[in-house]
């Protein structure tokens, strides 16, 4: 019995070090980057971002390595690594995450001709220090076989009582949602806001729950008139391999709403960004630049487009024939970081009026 | 050294904890002070509330389908029982948030079975009624049929390790199994039921995946809401040291209930002989014990394959094995060490069993019922203090060992029970004789202790293994580079709303912990034996 266990005890101590020694060699290389490696913190799963990463290291040879989760725990984890943080880039969707990190002064400044000049100045922060890489927009989602595109206008009307129990929405801690309701927060102030949402609650056909693309599928299924989502979960179903979401697909039509509306209402549609930023403590910021200046030039935004159906931010990108056959929509013009601080107040109201 | 070591172990684990703890005493921003009045005013009666419904719901179902299935089969022969006294334990390797989209999707409106309904009958909207299952009461089912297994194992182990004379004595006097039940069998088991229900309870409490699926208001759901949403990290460490006040309450609770049992014995050759059931009794007994296996394994499992067939691209190409080799080595590396620090706790604990050692060892085992984003967020709060005071270029993330320390506070507990009660199944007599021939600790523990612990060593082992594949926002936030396991490839898909491509890698991990649980079945059966 002796034996046994110092037996057992030497595989564990081996195991241990030997599990230990395989899992920390290969990082032990990484803790430094190389001079010309890229690291990317990314709150846009490697799915989606991976193309473009591939494509940026195929023209310039910088290699590059990526982390992903939630924009808010990257930004602790960016904290907490502090100066020795090993984070070159911070790519993230919503504006109001970019703000966030900018305020805890994060970010570097950025002086790109190129980026000054492929992303137009609403979509960019006014001290040069994060830029919008796509455009994300909110749209109003109707099931064809019930709903007319001409019985929809605006956001506001949403509210309206004729909608009650037909519409669906995920949760209102969402940055979808959050940043959607901070711009009309923005728009209408805190009062106007409060009572907007009290009867967009009301107008819920369930209790928010899933993603956007569960959203549409309720819709088409006939669960709920209405739904709000993200266009890209829209025109991705629309090229989905799979039978099932392009059912779900030919059943929804795409509404942008707030297109005619009235004095004091949101002036086009809602768009938010996924965006990108160079951090102050990088020390590759060379490269860091060069990267965002490239996710910012033609080739780039054409994927964006082309791959995962968003709007590019570049106005020369080529048009996707999915986006173009939705036609052309107009977007309201508040500027981004003007709404993104009301995301907090967004989500107390939400909690006030039992949006969950 | 063996104090010091533990004590240190101890420390470790409780640091994160503390540093959550003080929330309540640093000073806060008015702004602050008004989320946190904000919370007070609309959430968090909701918060207590659900948290309250959560935890006893799935303690409830968790003891009363454990209890149930591990007396039934235990003690009673019938159809099916030698295959389901180990199926029953399937569900350990099925991930509760997995489970729970997988039902969500079955049962809401545009799922599987609503539409079939729908399609079948020509009905629409408002024609019928169709239970809800995102709330409450959904949430109760998946966490509390995940965690049936907890109380079943430790439930079933009292009943087969009762002395045998006490139901021949019983049945001399002719008692019927039933009273036996009531009367001998369960309130002997009582401090075993305790404790399977107590981390059912702490896994409901922990729990943010399907919580957050399911729609339920719980702490854990307000923790990550408050801060990560709220961008308030002080109002979510103060609700997180609410709720570890209440679990440190209900652990006493356990502690007390425990120590009015204490026996040792070894009991051998204890060959129940199970008494047979009638085709009646037998059907009914197949059927309790079929039920958790269903619910909790075998139903979201096939919900995953029929998700997984409509990928019609779908080629094994993608199931690269760097993948399964990172979730093996993960979990490995994070079983090793936690059943190492485990085992140092229980030790100490076991030579100095009167000493001030033994409330550091019992508050560290606190952890399991933080929910793992809020620790590793905890964590790095401390990590970056600590920085300070060390080399600027070293941080804690570049390397595994943020992420194994996470490891550790969460899952000491679950390694530290099999390892307790391992020791408390090994005679005091033993250490007693062996220092009575002149051989110091080190050479009792070798010589003596070990050989008898190897077994409770690798079902902590196991344990903890089956865990940390299964762990998903610790992971997530404090791994380093490259480290990537199943769980969060599957993850990725799924938070994209791409369930299809996201079942494949669900699937498989299931099938990885599927092996290890057998594993640990085999195991269990074992340990029974020589106690």
């Amino acid at each position: 019995m002796f034996k046994k266990s110092l037996l057992l005890f030497a595989v564990l101590a081996t195991g241990l070090s030997a599990l230990a020694a395989e899992t920390a060699a290969p990082k032990a290389a990484e803790t430094k980057p190389t001079e010309k490696e890229l690291v990317i913190y990314s709150a846009r799963k490697e799915e989606l971002i991976k193309p473009l990463l591939d494509q940026f290291t195929q023209k310039t040879g910088i290699p590059v390595k990526m982390l992903s989760d939630d924009a808010p725990k990257l930004l602790a984890r960016i904290e907490s690594e502090g100066a020795a943080s090993p984070a070159d880039v911070l790519i993230t969707v919503d504006v109001a995450n970019l703000s966030i990190a900018k305020d805890k002064g994060l970010f570097a400044k950025l002086n790109s001709k190129t980026l000054n000049k492929n992303v137009p100045a609403l979509y960019r922060d006014k001290d040069s220090e994060w830029f919008g890489l796509s455009k994300r927009v909110r749209a109003v989602f109707y099931n064809k076989e019930k709903v007319k595109p001409e019985e929809l206008s605006t956001y506001e009307d949403l509210a309206d009582a004729k909608w009650k129990g037909n519409i669906l929405a995920r949760s209102s801690a969402h940055p979808y949602n959050q940043s959607l309701f901070a711009h009309i927060i923005k728009v209408h102030g805190d009062k106007y806001a409060s009572d907007w949402a009290k009867g967009f609650v009301t107008n819920l056909a369930r209790p928010p729950q899933g993603g956007d693309s569960d959203q549409l599928r309720a819709v088409a299924a006939g669960e709920a008139k209405l739904a709000i989502s993200n266009s890209y979960y829209y025109g991705k179903m629309l090229t989905s391999e799979l039978p099932e979401d392009k059912l779900v697909a030919q059943k929804v039509g795409i509404f942008f709403p707030n297109q005619k509306s009235a004095k004091g209402q949101l002036n086009g549609v809602h768009v938010n960004i996924s965006g990108g930023a160079v951090l102050k403590t990088s020390k590759n910021a060379k490269n860091a630049q060069k990267l965002l200046e490239f996710l910012s030039s033609a080739e780039a935004q054409d994927l964006y487009a082309s791959l995962n159906k968003e709007f590019p931010v570049l106005t020369t990108a080529k048009s996707d024939s999915v986006l173009a056959s939705w036609g052309p929509f107009k977007e309201d013009k508040t500027l981004l970081h003007s709404w993104a601080p009301h995301s907090k107040q967004a989500t107390l109201i939400s909690d006030q009026v039992g949006w969950k | 050294m063996l104090r010091g070591a533990a004590l240190l172990f101890a420390a470790l684990c409780i640091a994160p904890l503390l540093v959550i703890a003080t929330a309540w005493l640093i000073a806060v921003s008015p702004e602050t002070a008004e989320a946190w009045q904000h919370v007070v005013k609309y959430l968090l009666t909701s918060y207590i509330i659900d948290t309250l419904l959560l935890g006893f719901g799935v303690a409830f179902t968790a003891v009363v389908v454990g209890v149930s299935t591990a007396w039934v089969s235990s003690r009673f022969s019938f159809f099916g029982q030698s295959i389901l006294q180990f199926a029953m334990i399937l569900p350990l390797a099925v991930p509760a948030y997995v489970s729970a989209y997988s039902y969500g999707w079955l049962f809401e409106y545009a799922g599987p079975l609503q539409t079939l309904l729908r399609d079948f009958t020509g009905w629409e909207k408002g024609d019928y009624y169709f239970p809800q299952f995102r709330n409450l009461g959904g949430a109760i089912i998946v966490i509390g049929f995940s965690t049936v297994p907890y109380v079943y194992l430790l439930a079933r182990t009292a009943f087969l390790t009762q002395p045998l004379e006490w139901w021949q004595a019983a049945s001399s006097m002719g008692s019927y199994p039933r009273h036996f039940f009531w009367r001998v069998a369960l309130p002997a088991a009582r401090p075993f039921v305790f404790a399977g229900g107590l981390l059912a309870l702490m896994e409901a409490l922990a729990d943010i995946g399907t919580v957050s699926i399911m729609g339920v208001q719980s702490f854990g759901a307000g923790i990550y809401r408050s801060w990560f949403y709220l961008g308030e990290p002080l109002v979510a460490a103060r609700l997180a040291a609410v709720l570890l006040i209440f679990v440190f309450l209900l652990m006493s609770v356990e502690a007390f209930n425990r120590r009015k049992q204490r026996y040792s014995a070894i009991i051998q050759n204890n060959e129940i002989k199970k008494i047979p059931l009638t085709f009646g009794k037998s059907i009914f007994a197949f059927l309790l014990c079929l039920l958790p296996v269903l619910v909790g394994f075998v139903i979201p499992i096939l919900v995953l394959l029929r998700l997984l067939s409509y990928n019609k691209v779908f080629s094994m190409a993608l199931l690269d094995g760097e993948y399964v080799w990172q979730t093996l080595r993960l979990g490995g590396l994070s079983g090793l060490l936690v059943a190492v620090v485990a085992l140092v706790m229980a030790l100490a604990e076991r030579f100095y069993p009167k000493g001030w050692l033994r409330y550091f060892t019992a508050l560290a085992n606190v952890g399991y019922a933080i929910p793992g984003a809020i620790l590793a967020v905890g964590l790095m709060l401390l990590f970056g203090w600590t920085q300070k005071y060390f080399s600027a270029d070293s941080f804690m993330t570049a390397t595994i060992a943020a992420l194994l320390i996470a490891y550790v506070v969460r899952f000491v507990a679950t390694a530290y029970q099999p390892l307790r009660s391992g020791f408390t199944r090994i005679p005091q007599e033993y250490d007693q004789a062996s220092a009575a021939l002149g051989k110091n600790k080190l050479v009792t523990f070798f010589r003596v202790q070990l050989p008898l612990l190897w077994l409770p060593l690798s079902v902590a082992f196991l344990v903890v293994f089956l865990d940390t594949v299964k762990e998903l926002s610790a992971t997530l936030i404090l791994r380093p580079f490259d480290v990537k396991n199943l769980a969060i490839v599957a993850f990725e898909f799924a938070s994209d709303d791409r369930h299809v491509e996201a079942s494949p890698y669900a699937l498989i991990l299931i099938a990885l912990s599927t092996v290890a649980v057998i594993i640990l079945f085999k195991l269990y059966d074992k340990l029974k034996v020589y106690r």
